[in-house]
């Protein structure tokens, strides 16, 4: 065995042990044919496989160790939800506002739905199971409001905490309306719907906000829904955002614009457009970033099909 | 492991490497080596896959369903039966001509934006 065969095959073990021990063999006898062939072309050709032979080994067991991360994949996006459920449940108790609760739960099962049509259910119960959890831990404990002296406080009563799990209807509605999204976003004219679709959501999202206060919550609902394009629908974003920004932002602010212009530009500015582009380019990073280094597993398809 | 539901359109469009492994296995078995050079001569030597990126690809691809490893030698006669062959399965073949032809109205749509010389101006 030549010296280049041997060092290829103590690089093997750059890869995960179950992938070397299946594919070892036939890549170190692979090498050995292209040694063979390399060989040639004379010492040069040797040099050009080996340069070669390297960059293909050093990006492939990167590769194949970061397949094995599928499952901090699916973790991810099991603990996502859960946590986003928490975080509005916790929103919804601090501001006691049912609307911004609402519209909050409605776009983030949205979101979750439109970026993992297949799991849309568990999204949404998770999120949704997240605000009714937040009511049972942290009213009894009095964490955010102290009893008021001539208030009865305490647990809530059975029939209180089955109330609090009508929030999986909005939040399941909300999942299988972002399945809905993108099972039209990816027909032949999706970016006309994506664009349509944009306006839509951003006409919504502002005649909720009229009904939203603090404009906090709208900043958190503008800016997840640019989450969700920026993901999903990286190339272009911009010109589906513009919608999702404006229209909103046209809602809230038209009817003081005559007032005082130029304050209300600014809060447009501040309230709309800058959340709807940071969330975009927020998606479009964490969807790089995702596909990058929690690559989805290739689909399995059906063996007997055809 | 597999779903009931996959048709081939759910796998296109397929990554250059695995189309070629595919093509590449589309007139017979062959062994890793064979599969390497067979993609070599169809592109003019413009591809070159290393070791990594081939048997990581057969491995993807065995999973998707498109490929199987072979138990028989074509000829043990004439080969190290230490080699290991692949083989298309049926699925395989029909996700292989399904990407072909979505390539091929690829073609047909730069012929018709003249993008590529009409079919008697050659």
């Amino acid at each position: 065995m030549s010296l280049s065969e041997r060092v290829y095959r103590r690089l093997l073990g750059l890869y995960p042990d179950a992938f070397r021990a299946e594919y070892g063999e036939p890549m170190a006898r692979l090498f050995a044919d292209q040694r063979r062939d390399a060989l040639r072309d004379g010492r040069g050709g040797l040099a050009w496989l080996w340069l070669r032979t390297l960059a293909d080994l050093l990006v492939t067991a990167a590769r194949e160790h970061l397949e094995r991360h599928n499952t901090m994949r699916r973790v991810i996006l099991i603990a996502a939800p859960l946590l986003v459920g928490l975080a509005i449940g916790w929103i919804d108790v601090h501001n006691d506002e049912v609307w911004a609760a609402l519209l909050l739960l409605l776009s983030t099962t949205f979101l979750f739905g439109f970026i993992e049509p297949r799991t849309a259910w568990r999204s949404g119960l998770l999120i949704g199971v997240g605000i009714p959890l937040v009511h049972l831990v942290v009213l009894p404990l009095n964490i955010i409001r102290p009893c008021p002296p001539d208030a009865v406080c305490g647990p809530p009563d059975l029939l209180s905490m089955l109330k609090l799990l009508l929030v999986l209807l909005p939040a399941l509605i909300g999942a299988y309306c972002g399945v809905a999204a993108r099972a039209l976003s990816s027909v032949e004219r999706g970016d006309v719907i994506w664009w349509v679709g944009s306006a839509l959501i951003g006409l919504v999202v502002g005649l909720l906000s009229l009904r939203t206060r603090p404009v906090g919550n709208v900043i958190l609902v503008v800016g997840l829904l640019g989450l969700m394009g920026g993901f999903t629908r990286p190339s272009g974003v911009w010109r589906w955002a513009l919608p999702l920004a404006l229209i909103p932002a046209l809602i809230l602010g038209a009817p003081e614009f005559l007032g005082n212009p130029g304050m209300v530009l600014l809060k447009v500015l501040i309230n709309a457009v800058a959340p709807a582009f940071v969330g975009v380019y927020a998606g479009f990073g964490l969807r790089w970033l995702l596909d990058k280094y929690l690559p989805p597993k290739t689909p399995e398809p059906q063996p007997s099909a055809g | 492991m597999t779903s009931p539901t996959q048709t081939p359109q759910d796998l296109l469009p397929l990554t250059p490497a695995v189309f070629h492994i595919l093509l590449a296995l589309g007139d017979g078995e062959r062994h890793g080596y064979a599969i390497m050079r067979e993609v070599e001569r169809s592109t003019d030597g413009r591809m070159k896959m290393g070791p990594g990126t081939l048997y990581g690809t057969i491995k993807r691809v065995i999973a998707a369903g498109l490929v199987e490893e072979s138990a028989e030698r074509p000829d043990p006669e004439l080969d190290d039966e230490r080699r290991r062959y692949y083989r298309l399965t049926a699925f395989g073949r029909w996700v292989a001509s399904a990407e072909a032809e979505r390539l091929a109205r690829l073609v047909e749509e730069a012929r018709v934006k003249r993008l590529l010389p009409q079919r008697g101006e050659l």
